[in-house]
């Protein structure tokens, strides 16, 4: 497993923000931002950004194909046993300030919560590598490539429907309250599943894989695995009920 | 390796065909808020300035179509129990979505970022998505024509904006409510929740389409939960016959809750020592609060024009109607007096709309005509697949309007318009079917439900039930399903209500799509009496 170097490489993505993806130190500033802002017990804020794409084929043809760039900052404050949650997707800093002002807000009016927990001291975290560049940097090209996994042999065979989804995720999650407390990280992930039918109808199978480094998926061998169980599904006989004991 | 269940569940994808659970936020007092200067970004002629900055974007990056959307999204939910507030959420985003069709191909890309770099950015990625597709091309996407509309301008059937309405005007709602059916004996637990969705929704095409629509949607629920005084029991009531519309706070007044809650919560404890219903075939005659669901699942369903040709066949599942060749024009799906009209043109139900996601007009048009299966829901892509048909009826090539995003973030695909169960031409009510009837059950409400993937074997139950009994009503059942085969079922039908008893049902919650997408639906239908239906009994032991 090789060790993550950078974020979105905006080289070849002219139209992909190169900071669709917080950084660390990005995401850090954002919630020492957040957290020096609050006049509540306690605050937790936690960031969520990333890029999400996916390509979608079915009946042997292209279907829709799509890229949303996104980021959600969720603010918590409490007041003893009352919190409440507030979320925006607005990074501007009187965005920033007006978010936490409405999670106060709230709080005071949200009723007792009996289970409510205090906020934790800085932990030591493990590290987990779950970011992989070449997750992260998948084309829109590359992407047709996995739909052509199905799609090719499907259309050669003649006999056979192909449906599938490729969906690729790059983001990040940050967690910060204030008693210093601050964690990030971030992770990719590539999630090919597809269903293929016999046009008699007498046969599907669906076979998947997902992984958070997307050269650990064999493609190809997903789609034969599927193309493979509704030929195999559709040779087998009707059971007979009676001749089971 | 991954099992399916797991796989799913990993990939967020284990949604159902409506699921209303799965909507609510964990966190007590939530909100999402979208930020003044957005907001202001997103008023007056600024939407139409970004779409046109977005359409010519991808235009001269070679798109032969592009349409952008810049809409708002908000959604309020409500919801106590007992004596006190459980939740308050609050949502609101806005964003700016963009399609492109280069060569037959689409691509699409969304950001939050409401400038003319970003929607830019956007269209352009739209399009070099579209190109990259390209080499996984075997048949070009077609798009039906579409009329332009220039200037055009749609809002909801709603007096009152619930937006506007404060919170303690709503929790006061809901607790009287509450306050109601806890006087009920037996009745120990009661939930009530207030759903609010306001889309204000700007489109544009390269067609020269330039739209603004803004929707509500309201939807009081209320359950009543009945405990048996051993323990051994418990029953709920929901009151389902409080539909969602597309209307506002004063669609709320009118349902009159606290009003009804001590009748629902009646019913509750009722069903704790109602007779279980015995095992056979009954005639069922099945209120409009009750008939939507069925209505949704083995009609609206199986005839999505996509689902029938594989194109949900990795998710929501296919369609028994299928292919459209051999079932168009022939399939027998109920008796000579059954019409079902798909339409996004009823006053109030969820699915009225203007102009769809395409900019098209919606038509109203008959999915089954004379009890024959007649026609799919369509975009303006699919309706080209049916142009062999459409050319045989004498029929223009037109899309049905049916295309709908449930967010600047989702692209446009084929979604569910109002489908609709017609009056007969006899005014007979309900009560008059009942009446007709000699051995029966009556259901009211719509209960769990379970259907296969191709929409073709059903199980659905009710929320209250009555036995029929030489045409009167001899007490309540409990425990009542009713199990059919989709053409069997709707053939079985042999009497139908008139035009003054006609309802509208639905829900807020239809799943379909990758990525997954939630969509409103709206029914309207007339009591209906179908003949030897097959009924089990849910509490059974073995």
């Amino acid at each position: 497993m090789t060790e993550p170097t950078r974020l979105l490489d905006a080289m070849d993505r002219a139209s992909i923000p190169a900071d669709a993806v917080l950084s660390r130190e990005a995401a850090h500033a954002l919630c020492e931002k957040m957290v020096k802002t609050s006049r509540a017990d306690s605050i937790n804020v936690t960031v969520n950004s990333g890029l999400a794409t996916n390509i979608r084929f079915a009946a042997n043809q292209m279907s829709t194909a799509g890229s949303v760039v996104d980021v959600q900052v969720a603010v918590q404050s409490s007041y003893g046993l009352k919190h409440a949650v507030v979320t925006t997707n607005d990074l501007a800093d009187d965005a920033l300030v007006r978010t936490v002002r409405e999670a106060e807000r709230l709080a005071k009016l949200a009723p007792d919560d009996p289970e409510a927990m205090p906020e934790l001291d800085p932990q030591q975290y493990m590290k987990v590598n779950a970011w992989f560049d070449q997750t992260a940097n998948a084309s829109a090209a590359e992407r047709a490539k996995v739909a052509r996994t199905a799609l090719d042999p499907a259309r050669k065979m003649g006999d056979v429907d192909a449906a599938g989804f490729l969906v690729v995720n790059a983001g990040m999650t940050a967690i910060a309250n204030q008693k210093e407390l601050f964690a990030y990280h971030r992770a990719t992930s590539a999630n090919y599943q597809l269903t293929v039918r016999t046009r008699d109808g007498t046969g599907s199978g669906w076979a998947a894989a997902d992984h958070p480094d997307w050269a650990q998926i064999d493609f190809a061998a997903v789609a034969s695995r599927a193309i493979d169980k509704g030929g195999r599904a559709s040779s087998r006989r009707r059971s007979n009920p009676a001749a089971i004991p | 390796m991954t099992n399916r269940r797991e796989f799913l569940r990993q990939a967020g994808l284990s949604g159902t065909a409506l699921a209303l659970a799965s909507a609510l936020p964990r966190d007590a007092f939530a909100r999402a808020a979208v930020q003044q200067q957005d907001i202001e970004r997103f008023e007056g002629s600024a939407p139409k300035e970004l779409m046109m900055e977005a359409l010519n974007a991808a235009s001269a990056a070679g798109a032969s179509y592009a349409d952008a959307r810049i809409a708002r999204f908000r959604q309020n939910f409500v919801v106590t129990r007992e004596h006190q507030i459980i939740n308050v959420v609050d949502t609101d985003t806005i964003g700016c979505g963009v399609r492109a069709l280069v060569d037959g191909c689409w691509g699409f890309a969304a950001t939050r970022t409401l400038t003319a770099e970003a929607v830019g950015g956007a269209a352009r990625e739209a399009v070099a998505i579209a190109k990259a597709n390209r080499v996984a091309r075997d048949r070009p996407v077609e798009l039906a024509a579409s009329p332009a509309y220039p200037n055009a301008t749609w809002k909801s059937a709603c007096k009152t904006d619930p937006f506007d309405v404060p919170l303690e005007q709503k929790v006061d709602l809901l607790l009287k409510a509450n306050d109601e059916a806890m006087k009920v004996d037996k009745v120990k637990y009661v939930n009530s929740i207030l759903f609010f969705v306001k889309q204000e929704r700007n489109y544009a095409n390269t067609d020269g389409s330039v739209i603004a629509q803004t929707i509500i949607r309201s939807w009081p629920l209320f359950t009543a939960t009945a405990v048996s005084a051993d323990f051994t029991d418990f029953q709920n009531r929901q009151a389902t016959e409080v539909a969602p519309m597309g209307r506002g706070w004063e669609y709320v007044l009118d349902q009159d809750l606290a009003g009804h809650a001590r009748k629902w919560a009646e019913e509750a404890a009722e069903k704790l020592t109602a007779k279980p219903v015995e095992v056979g075939r009954y005639d069922l005659v099945i209120h409009p609060s009750a008939l939507w669901l069925p209505i949704h699942e083995s009609i609206g369903h199986p005839t999505e024009l996509d689902r029938a040709l594989g194109y949900e066949a990795n998710y929501a599942g296919t369609s028994f109607v299928a292919p459209p060749e051999e079932k168009l024009g022939t399939l027998r799906y109920g008796p000579a007096f059954m019409n079902i009209q798909g339409d996004r043109s009823q006053e109030g139900a969820i699915s009225t709309i203007g102009y769809d996601d395409d900019g098209v007009q919606p038509d109203d048009f008959l999915i089954i005509k004379n009890g024959i299966f007649n026609d799919y829901q369509t975009t303006r892509e699919q309706a080209s697949w049916l142009k062999w048909w459409y050319e045989k009826q004498g029929k223009p090539v037109r899309s049905h309007g049916c295309s709908y995003a449930d967010s600047w973030s989702s692209v446009a695909f084929q979604r569910m318009p109002n489908v609709s169960l017609l009056p007969g031409n006899e005014d007979k009510s309900y009560e008059d079917l009942i009446a007709a009837t000699d051995r029966g059950i009556a259901i009211v409400g719509d209960g769990s439900f379970s259907i296969d993937q191709q929409r073709y074997n059903g199980q659905f139950a009710g929320q209250v039930y009555y036995e029929i009994k030489g045409g009167k009503i001899a007490g309540m059942l409990k425990d009542v399903a009713y199990q059919f085969r989709t053409p069997d079922f709707w053939n079985s039908m042999d009497m139908i209500g008139g035009k003054s008893s006609y309802k509208i049902g639905g829900s807020f919650f239809d799943g379909k799509g990758q990525p997954g997408q939630v969509n409103g639906v709206s029914h309207g239908c007339v009591p209906a009496r179908f003949r030897a239906v097959n009924v089990i009994n849910t509490g059974r032991k073995s």
